[in-house]
């Protein structure tokens, strides 16, 4: 598979179809994502696990795309991606970060095993070219679980667990989608300086209604986590909830763009 | 000791808190839990500001703008219109009752239809009791810090 998409994207680059390959690197065991601008390079091309491709977080400069695109004007970049990577790409595209012009999309669909691991609903990007669509894990045991709660036990439940926070800010660090230059997490409007834990539920409730119309389900936020939290119960009732609301799903075409990016009324019901 | 709610009212400058004045100037009585917050628009309330009122003290909140058409700023009570079905879901997540936020259209002249909002506001959240996420982060923090 590996050997494969090194091969698919040695072609690319020797076609000259595009100009360098954007991807992650092994060194020595950690992976890093980096651009590829040779055959010799694309040698230490991996499909990391859960190693996400995109970091966007403050410095604003971890968004390498951008900035490659920025210094060089007209640059064509190919983007290994998976399902998750892949989602995130469009929103942030959607959401001005980077440009897809110039961009060729280099999908891969993750295994069965990968996607369990990942407990992935959407473990492939929209046109696989390496690897074939399998399908995603039905349902987290946990979401079905937090569904069932009455809303007493999910207050106690949030209690519990974001009580445990030590607001290390991982979560909106791994974040693919947080680029604000100015975070709400870090407002003292918001959240008391130095206190711990921080702010119930303020604190998380800042990621959980930003995140809403474009988390990309990668679980980065919840891999990050060094308390356990479990964030993707908050992230994901709040993909739901968009959905269920406004018909939009985050990562979908790019024509499609979130309610709340658009001025016009749309579909909203009263609230 | 009978329970009195507290009430957070983000109320817009153009309509709502016009007609909560004219409430008053026309000599209207309403219960005085509501304690009011003027915004230049609606669509100027962010749900961390709910939130925010929530989690600080309020047993409820009430977001008035002008009525969807009439926004002073065209579009603004647009977007307040799309976040907060998004903000009550949000609440319902937390295991909060969604109840305890209401979004209402009050224009400058329905000074009579604010006072019947905020009666009406007021004995649903006398039915529901105390918000039991207020001064939660406070408690937590007391006891953590023995």
């Amino acid at each position: 598979m590996i050997e494969e998409l090194r091969a698919h994207c040695k072609e690319l680059l020797a076609a000259g179809r595009v100009d360098c390959i954007y991807g992650l690197e092994d060194c020595d065991g950690a992976c890093v994502p980096r651009f590829f601008t040779t055959a010799a390079e694309l040698d230490r091309l991996v499909l990391a696990g859960k190693q996400r491709l995109f970091f966007t977080c403050r410095p604003a400069d971890r968004n390498l795309v951008a900035l490659q695109q920025a210094q060089r004007p007209g640059v064509r970049i190919g983007i290994v991606v998976r399902g998750c990577d892949e989602r995130a790409l469009l929103e942030l595209a959607k959401l001005r970060q980077l440009s897809l012009e110039g961009v060729e999309v280099i999908g891969v669909a993750c295994n069965r095993s990968q996607a369990e691991a990942c407990r992935c609903a959407r473990p492939y990007p929209r046109e696989p070219v390496l690897g074939e669509k399998v399908e995603g894990v039905a349902e987290d045991p946990a979401l079905t679980r937090f569904r069932r709660m009455r809303p007493e036990e999910r207050l106690a439940f949030w209690h519990h667990h974001l009580g445990k926070c030590i607001k290390c800010y991982g979560c909106r660090n791994a974040c693919p989608l947080c680029f604000c230059r100015e975070c709400q997490m870090e407002r003292e409007l918001f959240v008391t300086p130095g206190a711990l834990p921080p702010d119930f539920p303020l604190f998380h409730f800042v990621h959980m209604m930003h995140l809403a119309d474009r988390c990309a389900d990668c679980g980065a936020c919840e891999d990050a986590c060094p308390m356990d939290i479990p964030l993707r119960l908050l992230k994901t009732t709040m993909r739901e909830a968009v959905e269920a609301l406004f018909g939009y799903r985050p990562g979908s075409d790019p024509a499609h763009r979130s309610p709340f990016a658009d001025i016009s009324r749309g579909e909203a019901t009263h609230g | 000791m009978s329970f009195e709610p507290k009430i957070v009212a983000f109320l817009c400058n153009w309509c709502s808190y016009t007609g909560a004045d004219l409430a008053g100037t026309s000599r209207m009585h309403y219960p005085p839990n509501v304690v009011s917050i003027r915004v230049n628009c609606s669509g100027r309330v962010s749900p961390l500001m709910v939130m925010s009122a929530l989690s600080k003290g309020a047993d409820a909140v009430l977001i008035s703008g002008c009525h969807i058409g009439d926004c002073h700023y065209v579009t603004g009570n647009w977007q307040t219109e799309k976040r907060v079905p998004l903000l009550k879901k949000g609440l319902e997540a937390l295991g909060v009752d969604p109840r305890r936020v209401r979004l209402e259209w009050v224009s400058a002249s329905e000074g009579a239809r604010f006072v019947e909002v905020v009666q009406d506001f007021i004995a649903e959240i006398e039915r529901l009791g105390p918000n039991p996420i207020k001064g939660a982060s406070h408690d937590r923090r007391a006891a953590c810090s023995l």
